[in-house]
């Protein structure tokens, strides 16, 4: 099962989107970071439900998901 | 940025200019009784808070005067946090009685910096006789809680070389140490060359900064480390009116914090909306270059590395 982390949030913009992502406190630590539509797709995907990693790489791939989650921006549970 | 942003990343939003304390180097310049009698009203900050969320802006830092002097607070944080905007509360920690920490220990995602300007008598000469055995107090009750918490000491010639033991105090609470270089903005205009930095200062913070990574500092949003050089491969760019603007008390909107200048005014959040403000504010960056001396950050500023000017200046101690 993935998941969105609390700490990270996104939204779309009108040439693709931004992850801000925020561990370890407020802004001055926090990452901004210009990213594809695809990782917006990604991230809405999870938080509407789809937490089955096959089924997510599946729809998108596994390569994108792994690079999500070595981001930090998707958090695995076993 | 190719397009401008649909909404800003953050907001800095000046709650009051009321403050139970009168500091000596106040860049709002607040104090007892200066709130304005057109500060939001309950009813227009929580539908200012609404079109944030509705605007998807990731994070609310407030700050005033002192925020937690408006009676009304703690229910515009529990709007802010219900909502899952982070928030960020910078305050001078005289405010945080029990009945105030019990409301906030439920709310998340919340952080608060407190105010410390040095140890007990350098600290007590710029804020007030006593603020100091105050903030500590508090400081220790909120690790009580486990309340995330960052001691903001703003860098000056009083404090500059007691910063060792102000970070040793902040860590044995269990909360982290934020630095903002003294500006000469509000009431630091009249005390800047009282309180700023010489060179041997300069080079101190300098020093003592490369040795302590784990200290936060506000010089900039997001790409400027203490140093001034570029910190990480994120959006290498001033944020003011870009990614992010400041909101007053009474819902004119600018920039950023320190550039509240007439010119600069893209709305009124109160009389329009905060959405018609930041359409408005891009359109605004093109100006803020034709002032000289930001007293911020290389507003605008094209240089690809991001570098700033007016840090450069005061790390060279020109």
């Amino acid at each position: 099962m993935v998941s969105v982390p609390p700490y990270v949030k996104y939204r779309r913009e009108a040439d693709g989107g931004l992850v801000y992502e925020h561990e370890n406190y407020g802004y001055e630590d926090a990452t901004l970071l210009r990213v594809d539509g695809t990782v917006v797709d990604i991230l809405e995907a999870v938080e509407s439900g789809t937490t089955d990693r096959a089924v997510l790489e599946e729809r998108f791939s596994p390569e994108a998901v792994t690079v999500l989650e070595r981001r930090g921006f998707l958090a695995t549970d076993d | 940025m190719t397009e401008p942003l649909s909404a800003p990343v953050t907001i800095t939003w000046e709650v009051t200019l009321g403050c139970n304390l009168h500091c000596d180097h106040c860049l709002s310049g607040s104090g007892p009784g200066h709130q304005r009698p057109d500060e939001f009203t309950t009813a227009q900050a929580k539908e200012f808070i609404a079109e944030c969320d509705e605007m998807d802006v990731f994070q609310v830092n407030i700050g005033g005067g002192e925020p937690f002097v408006r009676p009304d607070f703690l229910e515009l944080l529990a709007e802010l946090t219900d909502r899952n905007v982070s928030t960020c509360v910078s305050t001078n920690g005289t405010q945080l009685d029990e009945a105030t920490l019990d409301r906030i220990e439920s709310m998340s995602p919340l952080y608060l910096q407190v105010s410390l300007d040095g140890l007990r008598k350098d600290n007590d000469a710029i804020r007030g006789e006593g603020v100091y055995d105050q903030v500590v107090n508090a400081l220790a009750r909120l690790e009580e809680r486990d309340i995330g918490t960052t001691v903001n000491t703003v860098v000056t010639s009083r404090n500059v070389y007691d910063l060792p033991d102000i970070y040793d105090l902040a860590r044995s609470h269990g909360a982290g140490l934020r630095l903002n270089r003294f500006r000469p903005s509000g009431r630091g205009q009249d005390t800047w060359d009282q309180l700023r930095l010489d060179r041997e200062g300069i080079e101190f913070l300098h020093g003592w900064l490369e040795d302590h990574g784990d200290v936060r500092t506000g010089d900039s949003f997001f790409y400027l480390n203490a140093l001034g050089e570029v910190r990480n491969d994120t959006l290498k760019e001033c944020g003011a009116g870009s990614m992010t603007c400041l909101v007053d008390p009474v819902g004119d909107v600018y920039p950023c914090a320190f550039t509240q200048w007439d010119g600069l005014a893209a709305g009124n959040v109160i009389e329009e909306s905060f959405r018609a403000a930041w359409d408005d504010i891009a359109n605004l960056r093109n100006s803020i270059d034709d002032h000289e001396g930001c007293p911020a950050v290389a507003m605008g500023s094209d240089d690809a590395r991001g570098e700033d000017p007016q840090l450069r200046t005061i790390l060279s101690g020109d």
